[in-house]
């Protein structure tokens, strides 16, 4: 790790890679290599103005990290003045330019290089020839940035040579370490690299007297934006339509013959009554009625057929419609036949010459069955408010599901509708299938009073909750993101997988993890829509390294946030702790824990309520009440998972203490880690036993860290449980393979259980023994292997054998297990004693 | 070392669950009931109220598509009927078969009884309990003699799990039994992982490896049974809706459907068919085999009523005869 350098004397040289912008901003040129799709380096970076950056505290009740800003300075440079300088090339797309689109069509090129890049929002993308109106051989989303759908009517329809904004790129700072006589060793800027802070930038460029001020807030804190991606307009009307088919034939042949049964006159009439629409165009039933009868009109006139026709009218006979037409009255004629197809489909109903007698109009059947979906028009408008046309005046039709929900009405009277089917029409959105909903809490709405209301459609996403978390994260509409970039554009923030620790999520434990909910886009933001469930059960998410990733990377992480964990990720002691400063260790005052915790569970119009109080505490300070909204799908579930981590709330934030401390920058403790936490240091609140002891020993957990770049020290925030003593089940690690089954050298178990078993040997300064048991029995507590290393070998953890305690024999098919057995009836290591033990006391057995 | 399968499932209060308070045993209390789980979960394989000519004289059997536990379990039987004369002897037989094939089938006996009936009119119900039906079993056969005087009339057919005490054994569901001895032997034995992990797991193997028969119509194998369809012309129309609960289940689950049905002759492909009421349908052929398919149900209804209704129905081509015997779906917890 770069830090660790430091005690021998090495620093760092900070530097920044903006999207979009193929330029390295750094303090010094190095004359390194540079990152793929970066050409130039700029030494105009100034970062000594910046306040520390990192995690103030994680907000434990709502689920989301308080993350610090990064203020950067690019000096006065060429290559600074010419990235801030206007744009000099620009153009407008006229077409819209999807997200894997390799030609950019706008309305002129003159100009422009024969090839280059240019900008649309926040892509930059390259080309590699142009045509009077178009760009040619596109590569999109370059140097950092990510690709998009652009299309004409919104910002990113003027492309530029340079970036119009800045606002919205992200920001990665990265640390090169470098040696007490300045040199950068390795070939590449980014050997030994490491990511300090990710985010995105808030405000800037401002102009300052040596150059250009930006100011950048963190990746977690892009949570707290709102999501405001409704689709909203105006109900145009309320008529059931359906989608047009221009192809339409419909052809009626009409015969006369006098009582000779000798013809008097045939008429052949075709008509397309569709055939001005396109697909996909909708008609209500009235509509294609009229047209219809405009088309036997034509139809009828065209065949010279006026002197003997009458136009068309349609009859309503019950819930089916039918044509009556007329004909000519003539004493002579006294048999009529007729023959009706739709689509080539024989439809006709009546094949009988029909008798004249008096008759003087005839009716024509064009359909087949009733209710029949292909021949609509013969479709009666049902009763009720059914569906809803909607003339768009916010939003991109295309961005609605093809079932959800939608609302009607605003300025406090709201009805809810679930809506089964939609289909767009240009600017024009038609929902079918309308449900009124709300449980008879609102009245029932007319298709008269619907008209005219505002309508504002809903964007739905269901699944369980790291699904919709990730989704909410992921979202962009592109389906370029990730696994879980789905769905219309408007769910989420669009931020690439590369930056989201995905397993973090899925790998959430029960209840959270198995919960399902359901998520409802109302301009809204992630905390506000999921920070409940997280605060509820304990957890948050954060911007902080991976750790087993390259350049140990920034990613939004799902960490735990109760001080409770077993085994921990580093010791921190008195000797770690820095005084230059001050005092190293202080309290932190934490907010007033509640004793009275209120769960809404609250899906559309669906709402419950489950409060519990801690009584003895109420009746002591008052009523300190939180509340947690959480979008679970189902009541029982999520109110039987709320109850215990209710009580689990009550239980250990009375005690819980916040303390900070400074230490150094190789302190390898991370925002969510246990780490054991040793000291003598009488500011932290002690539960030893021993009357004039101080100080603390145990496991504490990481809810804050920041770093002063000037100084690189680290100040950790660490929650400490106080004096509630709590043992973690202790990892058992099925064998996936070995050597030798009765006397092996080396037993590979999953690659997860590396880092417990190489803490293992750490904390107990040499080989370890581990207990070997079979899953289906008979077990033994006498048999076991002495393990003296563990390393990664071809993606799994291989423990080296030293020796071997019993006679076991290992088995795949019995499914052997390797666990952490004390000794003696005692604890072996302190690590050893965050895990519970039949006989240590912690009475599980 | 003791294997304890508990009377009854265990209970670990709330208290009891909260880690500061964390005294008395609730991880052996989970791991116990993982014992209880196994030998008491005893969901229905067959349950069919039959369909036949009532006041039979004669023998009748009944062909019932099964698809039973991967770990080889003990079945219970029951078999009621109701015959008109008091003290008539009829002869229940029970057999299983791993093949199917229509009247070809070769079939192995469970076992087969004389029972002697009660009072005229009353019902009688014959158990036979603890016959193991092996993993590889496609089909059961019920087969009742006719009574020496009067007739009978056949009621319901059911049979369900009672398997026997589980043992240190690698089940082939994935059921994996609780030792005592794991806490109560081990000198310096660690609390693991693995065991909370086998209370999921094991629970899991038990509730997706015994299938529950949610909807049944089993009719009389025959060559002219009761319900049949023919004609001149084709005609395809379905029997009554019937409704099946799933309490508290999600809020969809995919059934297993198993189909025997057969045709006097012509083509056999879609001429029966389950469906959920305004939801998805499959279509099975009647060729006289069983035929295998899924039916996904969207459940409406909330908690113990949640729920679908199913319908099957079938057809016959112009001129031919199609004879139903069993429509028959499972449901497994998690699908």
């Amino acid at each position: 790790m770069i830090y660790d350098a430091h005690k021998y004397g090495f620093g760092c040289i900070y530097w920044i890679t903006v999207s979009g912008v193929p330029v390295v901003w750094i303090e010094r040129v190095t004359g390194k290599a540079l990152p793929a799709g970066y050409t130039t380096e700029d030494a105009s970076l100034v970062i000594d103005d910046s306040a520390e950056v990192g995690i103030e505290q994680i907000d434990r009740d709502r689920g989301t990290a308080v993350s610090l800003s990064f203020g950067f300075k690019l000096l006065d440079t060429a290559e600074a003045r010419d990235w801030m300088r206007r744009w000099s090339d620009q153009a407008t797309l006229t077409t819209t330019l999807t997200v894997g689109g390799a030609v950019a069509t706008v309305d002129s090129t003159t100009g422009w290089p024969g090839a280059g890049a240019f900008y649309a929002g926040l892509e930059r993308i390259t080309y590699t020839g142009t045509t009077a109106t178009t760009f040619t051989g596109c590569t999109r989303g370059t140097a950092g940035s990510l690709a998009y759908e652009h299309k004409p009517g919104t910002t990113a329809q003027i492309i530029t040579d340079r970036p119009r904004f800045w606002r919205g790129r992200e920001v990665v700072l990265w640390a090169t370490p470098v040696d007490a006589s300045g040199y950068v060793a390795g070939s590449n800027l980014t050997d030994d690299a490491v990511q300090v802070w990710r985010g995105r930038i808030e405000a800037g460029p401002d102009r300052d007297v040596d150059g250009f001020v930006f100011q950048a807030q963190s990746l977690d804190r892009v949570l707290d934006q709102p999501l405001a991606t409704q689709v909203t307009g105006t109900v145009a009307d309320t008529s059931v339509k359906y989608a047009a088919k221009p192809g339409t034939q419909i052809t009626v042949s009409i015969e006369a013959y006098d009582a000779a049964g000798v013809q008097q006159w045939a008429y052949v009439l075709e008509m397309l009554p569709f055939a001005a629409y396109t697909a996909g165009d909708m008609l209500s039933a009235d509509a294609m009625r009229e047209l219809i009868i405009a088309a036997w009109d034509n139809a009828v006139t065209a065949a010279g057929a006026n002197a003997n026709l009458s136009s068309m009218r349609f009859y309503k006979d019950k819930t089916i419609y039918t044509t009556q037409v007329k004909y000519l009255a003539d004493a002579a004629i006294n048999k009529i036949a007729q023959f009706v197809q739709i689509n080539g489909t024989d439809v006709t109903s009546l094949k009988d010459p029909i008798l004249s007698g008096t008759l003087t109009e005839i009716w024509i059947d064009l359909w087949k069955s009733a209710g029949d979906p292909s021949v609509p028009w013969s479709v009666a408008e049902p009763a009720g408010l059914n569906s809803l046309t909607v003339h768009v005046d916010e939003g991109d039709p295309a961005d609605v599901p093809t079932t959800g929900m939608v609302w009607l009405g605003g300025n406090g009277v709201k009805y809810s509708f679930v809506y089964q089917y939609a289909a767009t029409d240009g600017f024009e959105l038609y929902l079918g299938g309308v449900i009124q909903g709300g449980y008879g809490t609102a009245p029932k709405l007319t298709p008269a009073q619907a008209v005219g209301m505002t309508a504002t459609v809903q964007l739905v996403t269901a699944g369980s909750f790291p699904t919709l978390m990730l989704t909410t994260l992921e979202n962009s509409g592109t389906g370029q993101r990730g696994t879980y970039d789905t769905g219309p554009r408007g769910k989420g923030y669009g931020i690439d997988d590369s930056a989201i620790d995905e397993d973090s999520f899925l790998s959430a434990a029960a209840p959270l993890g198995s919960m399902t909910g359901t998520l409802i886009a109302d301009g809204s933001s992630f905390s506000e829509r999921l920070g409940g469930a997280l605060g509820l059960f304990r957890m948050a998410v954060a911007c902080r390294p991976d750790t087993s990733a390259t350049y140990r990377a920034l990613k939004l992480t799902l960490v735990h946030t109760s001080p409770f964990g077993a085994g921990w990720t580093t010791t921190i002691v008195d000797a770690d702790l820095l005084s230059h400063e001050g005092d190293p260790v202080v309290s932190v005052r934490r907010a007033d824990s509640a004793n009275t915790v209120k769960v809404l569970r609250k899906v559309g119009d669906s709402e419950d309520v489950l409060t519990a109080t801690d009584r003895d505490q109420v009746d002591a300070v008052g009523s300190r009440e939180a509340t947690y909204m959480v979008p679970a799908d189902d009541r029982e579930t999520l109110f039987a998972a709320a109850l215990p981590a209710i009580a689990s709330h009550f239980a250990s934030d009375q005690t819980a203490q916040a303390v900070e401390v400074r230490v150094p920058p190789w302190v390898l403790a991370e925002v969510g880690d246990i780490v054991e936490f040793v000291t003598t240091h009488p500011a932290v609140w002690t539960w030893n036993t021993s009357p004039g002891q101080v100080g603390y020993d145990g496991p504490a957990r990481v809810v804050g860290k920041r770093m002063n770049l000037k100084t690189s020290q680290v100040t950790l925030t660490l929650l400490i449980g106080g004096g509630v003593k709590v043992r973690a089940l202790s990892p058992a690690a099925e064998v996936q393979a070995f050597d030798v089954a009765a006397a092996p050298t080396r037993i590979d178990v999953p690659l997860k259980y590396l880092s417990h078993f190489a803490q293992s040997i750490t904390e107990a300064g040499g080989p370890v023994k581990v207990l070997h048991y079979y899953r289906i029995g008979p077990e033994s507590d006498i048999e076991g292997y002495t393990i003296s290393a563990a390393a990664e070998n071809a993606g799994l953890c291989r423990l080296t054998v030293s020796a071997i305690t019993g006679a076991p024999v290992l088995s795949l098919a019995s499914e052997s297990y390797l666990t952490l057995p004390t000794v003696g009836g005692g604890d072996l290591t302190a690590y050893q004693a965050t895990f519970a033990h039949i006989d240590d006391g912690t009475q599980w057995g | 070392m003791a294997i304890v399968t508990p009377a009854g499932v265990g209970i670990v209060p709330q208290w009891q669950m909260l880690l500061p308070q964390m005294v008395a045993q609730p991880l052996q209390t989970a791991l116990r009931n993982l014992n209880y789980l196994h030998k008491y979960h005893q969901p229905a394989l067959v349950t069919a109220c039959v369909t036949s000519d009532p006041l039979l004289t004669r023998a009748s059997e009944y062909h019932v598509p099964i698809i039973p536990s991967a770990d080889g379990l003990r079945y219970t039987f029951e078999t009621r009927f109701v015959c008109s004369n008091a003290t008539q002897t009829v002869n229940v037989s029970l057999d299983y078969c791993t093949t199917y094939a229509g009247g070809a089938t070769v079939w192995t006996n469970l076992t087969a009884n004389n029972v002697i009936t009660g009072g005229a009119g009353t019902l009688t119900t014959r158990t036979d309990a603890n016959l193991t039906i092996p993993a590889t079993a496609v089909a059961l056969r019920w087969t009742l003699t006719a009574p020496g005087a009067g007739s009978r009339t056949d009621h319901h057919l059911l049979c369900y799990p009672t398997p026997s005490d589980a043992t240190a054994t690698a089940y082939a569901s994935g059921f994996r039994c609780f030792d005592d001895g794991l806490f109560l032997d081990a000198d310096d034995a660690p609390v693991h992982t693995e065991w909370l992990n086998r209370c999921k797991s094991s629970a899991s193997a038990v509730l997706r490896d015994r299938k529950q028969m949610a909807f049944s119509f089993v009719q009389e194998y025959r060559t002219d049974p009761r319900i049949i369809r023919s004609g001149a012309t084709a005609i395809y129309s379905a029997r009554p809706i019937g409704r099946a609960f799933f309490p508290n289940q999600a809020a969809t689950a995919t059934l297993d459907v198993r189909v025997i049905a057969g045709v006097s002759a012509g083509t056999t492909a879609g001429l029966v068919s389950l469906a959920q009421v305004g939801g998805a349908k499959t279509a099975f052929a009647a060729s006289g085999n069983i035929e295998s398919g899924t039916l996904v149900v969207q459940f409406d209804g909330k908690g113990l009523l949640t729920g679908a209704d199913l319908q099957f129905s079938f057809g016959n081509t112009a001129g031919n005869t199609t004879r139903p015997f069993a429509i028959v779906a499972f449901y497994t917890p998690g699908t």
